[in-house]
């Protein structure tokens, strides 16, 4: 017993380092427990609140630059609204016809991004809206240029958004020409990937993606970006597509929770089926 | 007592400046960790042992208000602190803080932090081996080193004063 005082009187800091080492990797598994996930959620609320008026000051900032940018959209949205108008009737023209339901709209809630954590692979933003506006995890966040993301965790008053551009971001996509379905994931880099998709399929550099039906998450039809590279990798089955996001991550500033949930029957007669 | 304060204190400064101004500084996706450069400073001050659990307790405050996986900043940051003791020196703990090895030391504590760190996240990304060493841990190094210029000359500064 003295022999072992003794050790561990000598190589303290070793015995400290592996003790650190221990507690860290036995919370590995502890990311999906509900009760850690409440302590964090008031954690980010408390975070959240010391953040909004540091991200008033760094929007400052930026705000010149911004209004350019505003205004220069706002030219091509008008000239964008116009053409979309024009494609509306026309659209309602063909649905009568076609005797097509109409989709039904989703409820947006506005949000503000207080906060974000870049650290080159699991990137995520904080909003400022939680429970208390009726968002709920998995719920879809979308801005005017598409797809940004998905809520992974609430507070009362603040949310976490977990963005495209992020290692376990993965949903299923199609491409609105062909139809082709695949999975689109983050490649490490500003770009995305279409993957499963056959050589022999139909996908070609300037097609839109857009989120699939098969999403339990995400509603079909929600812009995800433009194909920018179409490649045959000698070897594989499948093609290399990459994918540009529509949405400027490095400026995200105000977004959108979409209040959509998925069909719980789907999802509970697919899991079903998966047990079996 | 008012010591430890101080340090939580700078902690919470750190993660909501990280949260809300590093990200406009970031270049292709790469940012500076400062949570690692004052886990340094906290080794370099304090010693090896304070270092290793001030890094854990700082990793997992990060882990915590990030939303990232919870533990693995935990862990990176244990490590770094842990090699960053290596440097500690007991009979002038500010000595290395206003010299170059405290850039040397973030370097060296950023390349085990970020190896750990990347070489986990990274499994199973359609991320090449070049990327992964070249973008995502030499650039986010060599990053971290560039930021940690500004304590170092605080440090050299305030080093001077003290000694005139």
């Amino acid at each position: 017993m003295q022999r072992l005082i003794y050790f561990m009187q000598v190589y303290r800091e070793y015995v400290i380092l592996a003790a650190l080492i221990a507690i860290s990797v036995a919370l590995f598994p502890l990311n999906d427990n509900p009760q850690i996930k409440q302590l964090r959620a008031y954690t980010i609320a408390g975070l959240g609140f010391l953040h909004e008026p540091v991200s008033v000051v760094t929007e400052t900032v930026t705000l010149r630059a911004e209004n350019q940018r505003l205004r220069r959209s706002n030219i091509q949205l008008a000239d964008e609204v116009y053409q979309l108008r024009e494609a509306r009737l026309e659209n309602i023209r063909l649905r009568r016809k076609l005797e097509f339901k109409e989709r039904s709209s989703y409820d947006l809630v506005a949000a503000r991004v207080v906060g974000q954590s870049i650290d080159a692979v699991r990137n995520t933003i904080t909003l400022n809206v939680g429970k208390n506006n009726g968002v709920r995890e998995q719920m879809p966040i979308v801005s005017e240029s598409g797809l940004v993301g998905r809520v992974v965790l609430t507070s009362d008053n603040y949310s976490i958004g977990q963005v495209l551009l992020n290692m376990d971001f993965r949903t299923s996509a199609k491409v609105e020409r062909s139809r082709i379905d695949g999975i689109v994931q983050w490649d490490g880099s500003t770009h995305l990937r279409l993957s499963n998709v056959a050589k022999t399929l139909d996908v070609n550099e300037g097609d839109v993606i857009v989120t699939s039906e098969y999403s339990n998450i995400f509603p079909p039809g929600i812009f995800i970006g433009i194909v920018s590279r179409v490649q045959n990798i000698p070897g594989s089955i499948t093609k290399d597509i990459r994918v540009q996001p529509g949405v400027d991550f490095s400026r995200l500033e105000e977004v959108f929770v979409m209040l959509y949930k998925a069909d719980e029957e789907k999802i509970t007669l697919e899991e079903y089926f998966d047990r079996r | 007592m008012i010591k430890y304060a101080r340090y939580v204190l700078v902690v919470v400064a750190l993660l909501v400046f990280q949260a809300s101004v590093i990200p406009f500084i970031s270049l292709v996706g790469v940012t500076p960790d400062l949570l690692l450069i004052y886990v340094v400073v906290l080794s370099l001050r304090e010693g090896q042992i304070p270092g290793t659990v001030g890094g854990f307790l700082i990793g997992l405050a990060s882990d915590f208000v990030t939303g990232d996986f919870l533990g693995l900043g935990a862990l990176t940051k244990t490590i770094a602190g842990f090699v960053a003791g290596f440097f500690f020196n007991e009979t002038s703990p500010l000595q290395p803080l206003s010299t170059y090895t405290f850039l040397v030391v973030v370097g060296v504590a950023a390349i085990a932090h970020n190896m750990i760190h990347f070489g986990f996240l990274l499994q199973g990304m359609p991320v090449g081996v070049s990327e992964i060493v070249f973008k995502f841990i030499i650039g986010t190094t060599v990053y971290t080193v560039v930021v940690a210029l500004i304590p170092y000359f605080l440090f050299s500064a305030r080093s001077k004063s003290i000694h005139t």
